[in-house]
């Protein structure tokens, strides 16, 4: 569905659809935003049990209640530099069909983004891919990036999947 | 008489009666299909309404109704031309009610004669030649004789014919618990028919028997199984004349009940299969007429029950006939042992008979759960453990007396709960054991063996998914012994045996693990053979000085291909590796140990449940792992001269005289760096092919911990079987060997070392530690010896 909007970009498309609250979270300078729905929880960075064989944004698996998840590290995912786990670092908790730790610099707050706050992401060039990006929510002065969290999540698995 | 439809009297209303007529016509525009059961239900019902009437209408919709209900169960002698006539009477009922004269005589004896078996003459105004009305069974059905005299309401054999099952999918749920509860009783029914068969006369034990056989029945005919439904009307009449002694019951009559019980379990597992996936219309079933004629001939007495063997019996006294099974070969040899030997087992069987029935009456406590639902608790039970753990070993804890009193009266209450919960999953094997009591008379028949199965230990407890894992390799098993392990009665003669062989079943509980035994008095496994067939087959090479048990293991090697070894029959070890897969699937070992001449026994190990194992925790570095203690074959802190560089590439380790390979789970898992074998310890373990060593950095000690399963994310990772949540609340990676090694074998990681070895040097190595190699625990004596290593004064000797 979004990828149908998406390479649609140029004509009439309808983003108020995405409007609703976003937690919104940063990541090496840059603010993101993700879909309040898909958090299950936001919690410290923990000890984090590193599984080989796995991709580098793939931190490991974790211990969240007496189930074992997996963490992705955001950063790398995205292409950035691992920068050093400080306080503020969280593990956000989403859901995708299963439990997933994604790894963040900081959790700001949840935002309410209405539907024609939402720009479609602009052309960034091939370099960029913006296939997980659902848009870009303006809120006052500031652009947050918002999140496809399952599409992130999904190509990463198919990333993992072609490793074998 | 036809205008008698006023409000006056008990009678059908006007409008009610427009209504089933009208019915009756709509029904009848488009051509009848004795298979459009809800058609003919409905005209069933209209009829129903006109049978009220009085005079003839009345009398004609009664024949009609009966007809539509005969061809509704498939019981009408003549469902297809009853079809044909179905619109004709339609319309003379609509023309009577309408108050027209009709003469409805004809048709009223046309209706009755394609209704009821009875063929009665053909009235002279019929369109189409009578058919043959009542054909017997063409195929199979031997010696039954048509024109049963039991008539018209109950089903006979002559009208059996094969009809397509038509089933309710909205009547799912229905089925498919009567599917669940017909397991059970089948069950039941294996049980309780050869305790039959021991004791023939016994009146209460063919009650026993009758029961289970009456519910299904019941149940089938309410949900419209006819052949179900017939199958066991079939059984449960025989049982009758049996418990009335109007019928003797003959290993033959039992012969013919398995086959019978057969067919029903292949008609509950085809209707399984279509509710699983429903195709079509028709549930399709298999061809019960050759079963049944051999049924209803036994009932009816018209026919003895064709026997599988046609061996006189003349010989042998009636009970003896009975208790004996009896095979050409048996009879024949020698009656005497044979009429003695099995005589006095049937006291043994009721005592186990015994204890199955208070098993039944503890079930009558008992309640079901989804096992879903039991799952979750033990997850939950899981997790609690692990959070109290984390709650004892907090700080704040232990400096507070009265906290921790409360504490450690939390941790016995949790411990409770966990031992509930997981005992709550806990079945007793009995009942998979008695389900061989079935297998093992089967097979020694075919076999033309004698064959006695005793079981005990039916009353240990194994985790419900182990028991269900297990069933299928232990009915591989147990035909082995049956059918390898145990000679024919001559043979057994000739060895000086008994004729009637024992195959043992037996389990119970050894530390934290279970064992089931089966274990035979036959003619053992042939080491020679065995080592002459594995150095053919490239498993062993010749030279080899094997222990018994890498021997006997032979036998469940996969590729050990068992055409003409040991036995000539198809050979011992048929499906034998897919039991050890089986069962190390469930982490548990086969052992076997045998003596020629005397006998096998096939020892099964398994773990008490799934969710829990042993471990030895290890660490590396700063992560700590788990290797399952079942694959560890022992631990050790190598000595320098123990280790060998082949190339720079790979490193061995010598132990007594065996040169395994060390794998650097550092580098291969892209953790660290490889550690030195002398300064850290080596753990050797079992992979499918080999055995390896790992090296770790310190061995924590051994634990139980909780297994919990990587999700898909993490199935490619080699060497990794699961994760488990240790003590602390950290998660621990479980290792598996056999990936490990596959790992290893395919990476390239270059190790680095100090000094230049080559592989010549690993003769001398060899040779050097086989002179010092001869008490059983060289390492421990030369880790004493040796104080140049850091750290090695550490007592180790505990954590092997």
């Amino acid at each position: 569905m979004t990828t149908a909007m998406l390479t649609d970009q140029a004509g009439t498309m309808d983003l108020s659809a995405h409007g609703g609250k976003y937690l919104t979270f940063s990541l090496a300078e840059e603010e993101y935003g993700l879909e309040i729905m898909k958090v299950r929880e936001i919690i410290g960075i923990m000890d984090i049990t590193a599984v080989p064989q796995m991709p580098a944004h793939v931190k490991g698996v974790i211990n969240l209640r007496g189930k074992v998840i997996p963490v992705v590290e955001l950063r790398l995912k995205f292409g950035m530099e691992s920068a050093e786990y400080t306080e503020a670092t969280c593990v956000i908790v989403v859901d995708v069909g299963t439990l997933v730790g994604i790894i963040v610099d900081t959790v700001q707050e949840v935002l309410n983004i209405k539907g024609e706050q939402i720009d479609p992401p602009p052309p960034l060039g091939a370099s960029v891919d913006t296939t997980f990006i659902l848009g870009m929510g303006k809120v006052k002065e500031e652009v947050k990036i918002l999140l496809d969290i399952d599409k992130v999540l999904n190509e990463e698995k198919a990333l993992a999947a072609e490793e074998v | 008489m036809a205008n008698e439809t006023n409000d006056n009297g008990s009678g059908p209303d006007r409008q009610e009666l427009s209504a089933a007529i009208e019915t009756l016509r709509e029904a009848v525009k488009t051509e009848l299909d004795a298979n459009d059961l809800g058609r003919l239900a409905q005209m069933h019902t209209a009829c129903q309404t006109l049978v009220a009437l009085d005079g003839p209408v009345g009398e004609f919709s009664s024949a009609l109704a009966n007809l539509l209900e005969g061809i509704i169960l498939k019981e009408a002698a003549d469902a297809d031309r009853g079809l044909t006539l179905i619109p004709q009477a339609v319309e003379t009922i609509g023309n009577a009610v309408d108050g027209r004269d009709v003469d409805v005589e004809p048709l009223l004896i046309q209706i009755r004669a394609v209704t009821t078996s009875t063929p009665t003459p053909a009235p002279e105004s019929m369109a189409a030649p009578e058919p043959a009305t009542v054909e017997p069974e063409p195929t199979s059905a031997p010696a039954a004789p048509p024109g049963s005299p039991s008539a018209t309401s109950e089903v006979t054999i002559e009208q059996y014919v094969a009809e397509p099952l038509v089933v309710d999918l909205d009547e799912r749920e229905h089925l498919e618990g009567f599917i669940d509860e017909s397991h059970e009783h089948m069950d039941a029914i294996e049980v309780a028919l050869l305790e039959v068969e021991n004791d023939p006369t016994n009146t209460d034990k063919i009650n026993e028997l009758f029961r289970p056989f009456h519910t299904i029945k019941g149940i089938a005919g309410f949900l419209n199984l006819r052949d179900i439904n017939r199958l066991t009307h079939e059984m449960e009449t025989i049982l009758d004349l049996g418990r009335k002694n109007e019928l003797r019951i003959i290993p033959e009559t039992v012969d013919l009940f398995f086959s019978g019980i057969d067919a029903l379990k292949e008609q509950i597992a085809k209707l399984a299969n279509y509710l699983a996936n429903p195709s079509g219309d028709v549930v399709p079933q298999p061809n019960i007429v050759a079963v049944m004629a051999r049924l209803h001939a036994t009932a009816t007495g018209q026919a003895p029950p064709p026997a599988t063997t046609t061996t006189p019996d003349a010989t042998s006294e009636p009970t003896q006939a009975a208790a004996a099974p009896t095979t050409p070969a048996a009879a024949s040899i020698s009656p005497t042992p044979t009429s003695e030997a099995p005589a006095s087992e049937p006291a043994d069987d009721r005592g186990a008979a015994g204890g199955e029935g208070g098993a039944t009456q503890v079930a009558d406590t008992s309640i079901r759960v989804d096992t879903a639902k039991l799952d979750f608790l033990v997850d939950a039970v899981g997790e609690l453990v692990i959070a109290q753990t984390m709650v004892n070993l907090s700080n704040v804890v232990s400096t507070d007396e009265k906290l921790t009193r409360d504490v450690s009266q939390v941790s016995k209450i949790v411990r409770d709960v966990q031992e509930t919960a997981m005992a709550m999953r806990m079945i007793p094997i009995g009942q998979t054991f008695q389900k061989m009591r079935r297998l093992v008379r089967d097979v020694s028949r075919k076999a033309g063996k004698q064959v006695e199965l005793k079981i005990s230990g039916e009353d240990t407890e194994l985790d419900k998914n182990v028991i269900q894992a297990i069933a299928d390799p232990l009915v591989h098993m147990v035909r082995n012994a049956v059918d390898h392990g145990i000679e024919t009665p001559e043979g057994r003669r000739d060895a000086g045996k008994p004729e009637t062989g024992i195959v043992h079943l037996n389990a119970f509980h050894q530390g934290d693990s279970i064992v089931i035994e089966i274990r035979d008095d036959g003619k053992g496994l042939d080491r020679d053979k065995l080592i002459a067939k594995g150095i053919e087959r490239g498993l062993i090479s010749s030279g080899e000085q094997l222990s018994d048990q890498q021997v006997f293991g032979l036998v469940i090697q996969p590729g050990f291909s068992t055409a003409e070894q040991v036995t000539d029959i198809s050979g011992r070890g048929v499906g034998m590796d897919v039991v050890k897969r089986n069962v190390e699937k469930l982490r548990g070992k086969i052992e076997i140990s045998s003596e020629l001449g005397r006998g096998s026994v096939f020892s099964v190990r398994l773990p008490l449940t799934l969710a829990i194992i042993d471990g030895m925790l290890i660490r590396l570095g700063t992560e700590r792992l788990i290797i399952p203690t079942i694959l560890i074959e022992q631990s050790l802190r190598p000595e320098a001269q123990q280790i060998t560089h082949v190339q720079r590439k790979g490193t061995m380790i010598q132990v007594r005289g065996e040169l395994i390979t060390l794998i650097q789970l550092g580098p291969l898992f892209g953790f660290s760096g490889p550690i030195d074998p002398t300064e850290g310890s080596v753990v050797i373990a079992l992979t499918e092919t080999q055995k390896i060593g790992i090296v770790v950095d310190e061995l924590i000690g051994q634990h139980q911990v909780v297994i919990k399963t990587l999700g898909e994310r993490f199935k490619q990772a080699k060497g990794i079987s699961g994760a488990a949540i240790l003590g602390d609340g950290h998660v621990g990676l479980i290792l598996e060997p056999t990936g490990l090694l596959a790992l290893h074998s395919s990476s390239e990681v270059i190790i680095p070392i100090s000094d230049t070895t080559n592989i010549a040097e690993i003769v001398e190595a060899a040779a050097e530690l086989d002179d010092n190699g001869g008490s059983s625990e060289p390492q421990q004596q030369e880790l004493t010896e040796d104080s140049s290593a850091p750290g090695v004064a550490e007592p180790e000797a505990a954590l092997v």
